[in-house]
């Protein structure tokens, strides 16, 4: 008797309450009826492990699905977090080494500023991506039920897409994309960091790049190694070509593919960063001249320098010069290949 | 064959033909525990607690109707077809007359292998 009517307060303590009184006769006149008359408690057990778990017992009485997001909107709630979380980071990154380099330019040490930055890039990837998920969760949750309620009452249910899925959706899929004509999207992201890091270093190379001793606060800087005047100088050609990489990384992240059009704007950006790199860096006026007595007494001539400016030179433009051609070469692989591909096997 | 993966389509194939099953048995007044044990000796039910939710919601469609007899010691709710689901039985049973027979066929084979 106890045993069923403990089961019985378990399964409808988990119903709305104006069912529960009802409910609850229902299901004891049911099982008290299959157990005979005078039963043991070993009866009585025996039924209720046939009944099974009460939380699920109460699931078959409820109308009312018990999830969040239901498998209308799951897809798509999904598909978002991907493509937001990934954005709202990449643009949060970027901001704060922008901020973090301008901010502490001149006032703390190089060491100290990249361990703060990685630190404070980590929390606040974790934290952007944190709550990014919840506030879309969030959104997706009012929308099931705002939905639900709506198909409760009899009126049409939402569509999405608007129209419900028609075969022209089927256009743009970028699954059947041979692979290596894809550009991830991780791959603009990662590129927009990097001119973020280059460019604020640029602003303030004179308080970042230089000759450091062991001083009394740990590592200092003894002498810069640029004339930051002179390298400011260049900035409306700097400014361009900056432009010109979020420009670009942009539509890359948006086509998602490589076509001709891209990878001619890639091969003139490219073009035009190493061209920049190599005007700038042929200006023998852009390091300070304690940089170079400087060097002079470590090293005894210019050579050296020569050498790493000439090497690094060569460095940018190989690697533009790869790039140039990975673009060309990508753009030239037919997008319909992956179909015959598997249409053959 | 897995074990476990087979019960799960056994007691599918059960749950969509349950309430038709319950629905025949109801032209005269029944109570719970009767169906579940009639439905269970027929082996149409494999899980008893499927029972109660499923006589309450053709109670809330009003395919049912249920009165209360407190005569005996044990108080038994007696469920019977209203008219509505009589007419729901009627059209459910033409349903599964249909599917019965297709099904079968399938399964037999009447030489009709890929239609020309």
């Amino acid at each position: 008797m106890a045993l069923i009517d403990r089961y019985i307060s378990e399964v409808t303590r988990r119903l709305p309450a104006k069912e529960r009184g009802d409910i609850g006769h229902e299901l004891h006149s049911t099982m008290e009826d299959m157990l005979p008359a005078g039963y043991s408690e070993k009866e009585e057990r025996e039924l209720l492990v046939k009944f099974g778990d009460p939380a699920v017992l109460a699931g078959k009485y409820r109308a009312q699905p018990m999830y969040l997001i239901g498998p209308r909107f799951f897809d798509v709630y999904i598909t978002l977090l991907k493509i937001i979380i990934p954005i709202v980071v990449t643009v949060v990154l970027v901001v704060l080494i922008i901020t973090t380099i301008f901010a502490n330019a001149g006032e703390a040490s190089v060491v100290s500023v990249i361990g703060r930055l990685i630190g404070d890039a980590f929390s606040a990837a974790f934290d952007v991506a944190l709550h990014v998920f919840f506030w879309v969760t969030l959104v997706f949750f009012i929308i099931e039920w705002v939905d639900r309620s709506n198909r409760a009452a009899g009126k049409p249910p939402l569509q999405v897409p608007e129209k419900g899925w028609t075969p022209d959706d089927l256009e743009s899929s970028q699954e059947m994309m041979p692979k290596k004509k894809t550009i991830a999207r991780s791959e603009p992201g990662f590129d927009l960091i990097w001119t973020a890091i280059w460019a604020s270093i640029y602003f303030n190379a004179d308080k970042f790049v230089g000759i450091y001793e062991e001083g009394s606060n740990g590592l200092e800087m003894v002498t810069p190694a640029f004339n930051q005047s002179v390298l400011m100088s260049y900035w409306p050609l700097v400014l361009f070509i900056i432009l010109l990489q979020v420009a670009m990384n942009l539509w890359k992240w948006k086509r998602r593919r490589w076509d001709l059009k891209l990878a001619t704007f890639n091969l003139a950006a490219q073009t035009l960063s190493v061209l920049a790199f190599f005007l700038i860096f042929r200006n023998p006026n852009i390091f300070a001249a304690g940089f170079l007595t400087g060097l002079e007494n470590l090293f005894g001539s210019l050579d050296a320098l020569n050498w790493v400016v000439g090497g690094l030179i060569f460095t940018v433009a190989l690697f533009a010069a790869i790039d140039i051609f990975q673009g060309f070469r990508k753009a030239a692989i037919r997008e319909e290949g992956h179909t015959k591909d598997w249409k053959q096997a | 064959m897995d074990k476990s993966s087979l019960d799960g389509w056994a007691s599918e194939l059960r749950s969509g033909v349950l309430a038709l099953a319950v629905l025949s048995q109801l032209k005269t007044p029944q109570y719970g525990s009767a169906l579940v044990k009639l439905l269970e000796q027929r082996g149409l039910l494999l899980d008893p607690s499927t029972l109660p939710p499923l006589l309450r919601r053709l109670e809330k469609q009003k395919l049912l109707t249920g009165s209360w007899d407190q005569t005996g010691n044990r108080p038994r709710k007696y469920y019977a077809l209203s008219e509505a689901g009589m007419e729901a039985f009627t059209q459910l049973n033409d349903d599964w007359q249909n599917v019965a027979q297709e099904l079968q066929l399938l399964i037999e084979g009447d030489g009709s292998h890929g239609v020309n």
